[in-house]
C-alpha cells in the first residue's frame, strides 16, 4: 500500500465521511483551497441548492451532472429537467447520483426526467437509490443507444450494520471513480 | 473458545502481533471472519496495515476494551471528543490518514468516527488560507478562478436563480 501523503489521496467515500462533519459554511471555504479540494467538495455544496425563480432556467451547456447528498427526489428530478436537451450539442452525457441515505425514492418523476436525456446518455451511475427499479433501468437501456456504462448499486447500508465494507468494496470495483 | 483466547495478526511488512480475542472483536472484519471460519491457529494477514499503524489501532482497541458503549459512543456528531481520544489523535497527518484507512479496512466504526472527526476539526473555523497552511497545500487557482469561486460562494451558499 502506498502511503497517503495528503487528504486528496484518500478514497472519495472517506473524504465524504469527513465532509459530513463539516457545515455548509466550512464547505464553501474548502472549495476555495485548491483545484483538488474544489473537485472533492464542490459536489457536496449541492446539498443546499435553492430554487428562486419560476419557471426554472435551464442549463444549456451542461453535459455532466453529479448530485450528492440530496435526499429530496423532487429536487433531483428538477435538476435533471433543467438541463437542456433540445439540440444535438446539449443534453446530459453523464449522470452520477450519490444518495447519502436510504430514504430516497427514485420515483417515476425522476426516472422520466432521466429518460428524456436517454439518447445522449453515456454514463449513468447511481448509488443508494433503492427504488430505481429494474423496469426503469430496462426502459432507460432501450432508449439509450450510446450508453457505455450503467452502474447501479441499489442497496445502501449504514456503517452501523457492518455494510460499510461492502460499500467500500463497490468503490474499489468502480473503474471510473476518482 | 474462552473469551481470552488469542489471535495472531501479521502486518504488511510481516511483523506478528498477538492480541486477545476480545480486542480483535472490536474490528468487525476480524470478528465476522473469526465467527465464520473459527480460530484456525494461523496468523491472519493484514496486507493493508503497516506495523506502526496496527500498533496504534491495537492501542485504541485496548483502551476501549471494556467500553460498554463502544459501538454507539461516537454516534452523536456534536459530542465532544474525550481527553484520551484527543491525545490519541495527536499524530502527524500521514499517520492520521493511515489510521482512517486502517479503521475503514478493519471496520472499526468508533475509530473511523474519531479520526474523521479529527480531520474535520482541522478544517473547521479556518479560512481557505489557513486550511492551506494546515494541510500544506499550494494554491493552484489562477486569480480569475479564485475570483470566480469567491463570487459564486461568497454568501455561503450557491443560489440558482
Amino acid at each position: 500500500m502506498t502511503e497517503p501523503a495528503c487528504f486528496a489521496s484518500l478514497p472519495q467515500e472517506l473524504q465524504y465521511i469527513i465532509a459530513s462533519y463539516l457545515t455548509q459554511h466550512n464547505l464553501t471555504y474548502c472549495i476555495a483551497v485548491c483545484q483538488c479540494w474544489n473537485a472533492v467538495f464542490a459536489p457536496l455544496i449541492w446539498k443546499h441548492v435553492e430554487f428562486l425563480n419560476h419557471p426554472p432556467p435551464t442549463f444549456p451547456l451542461l453535459t455532466s451532472i453529479v448530485i450528492s447528498n440530496v435526499d429530496d427526489d423532487d429536487l433531483i428530478a428538477q435538476l435533471i429537467e433543467r438541463c437542456d436537451n433540445t439540440n444535438r450539442h446539449s443534453g446530459l452525457r453523464r449522470v452520477i447520483i450519490h444518495a447519502n441515505s436510504d430514504i430516497i425514492e427514485f420515483r417515476p418523476k425522476s426516472a422520466k426526467a432521466l429518460l428524456k436525456h436517454a439518447p445522449m446518455l453515456e454514463i449513468v451511475r447511481t448509488k443508494g437509490i433503492p427504488h430505481f427499479k429494474s423496469k426503469d433501468i430496462h426502459r432507460l437501456l432501450c432508449a439509450a443507444p450510446n450508453l457505455k456504462e450503467l452502474y447501479v448499486v441499489e442497496e445502501f447500508r449504514n456503517w452501523d450494520d457492518g455494510g460499510g465494507r461492502m460499500y467500500a468494496q463497490d468503490i474499489v470495483n468502480d473503474p471510473e471513480e476518482n | 473458545m474462552s473469551a481470552h483466547s488469542q489471535i495472531l495478526l501479521t502486518s504488511s511488512e510481516g511483523t506478528e502481533f498477538i492480541i486477545d480475542r476480545d480486542i480483535a472483536d472490536k474490528s468487525m472484519l476480524l470478528k465476522c471472519m473469526l465467527e465464520d471460519i473459527g480460530e484456525i491457529g494461523q496468523a491472519v494477514p493484514l496486507p493493508n496495515v503497516s506495523g506502526p499503524i496496527l500498533t496504534k489501532v491495537i492501542e485504541y482497541c485496548t483502551h476501549h476494551r471494556d467500553d460498554p458503549n463502544f459501538l454507539s459512543a461516537n454516534d452523536d456528531v456534536a459530542a465532544e471528543i474525550d481527553e484520551w481520544d484527543l491525545e490519541y489523535c495527536k499524530v502527524d497527518q500521514g499517520t492520521l490518514y493511515e489510521l482512517i484507512l486502517a479503521a475503514n479496512y478493519l471496520d472499526i466504526k468508533p475509530l473511523m468516527d474519531l479520526t474523521c472527526k479529527t480531520v474535520a476539526n482541522m478544517i473547521k473555523a479556518k479560512s481557505p488560507e489557513e486550511i492551506r497552511k494546515t494541510f500544506n497545500i499550494t494554491n493552484d487557482f489562477t486569480p480569475e478562478e479564485e475570483d470566480q469561486v469567491r463570487r459564486e460562494n461568497g454568501k455561503g451558499s450557491r443560489r440558482l436563480s
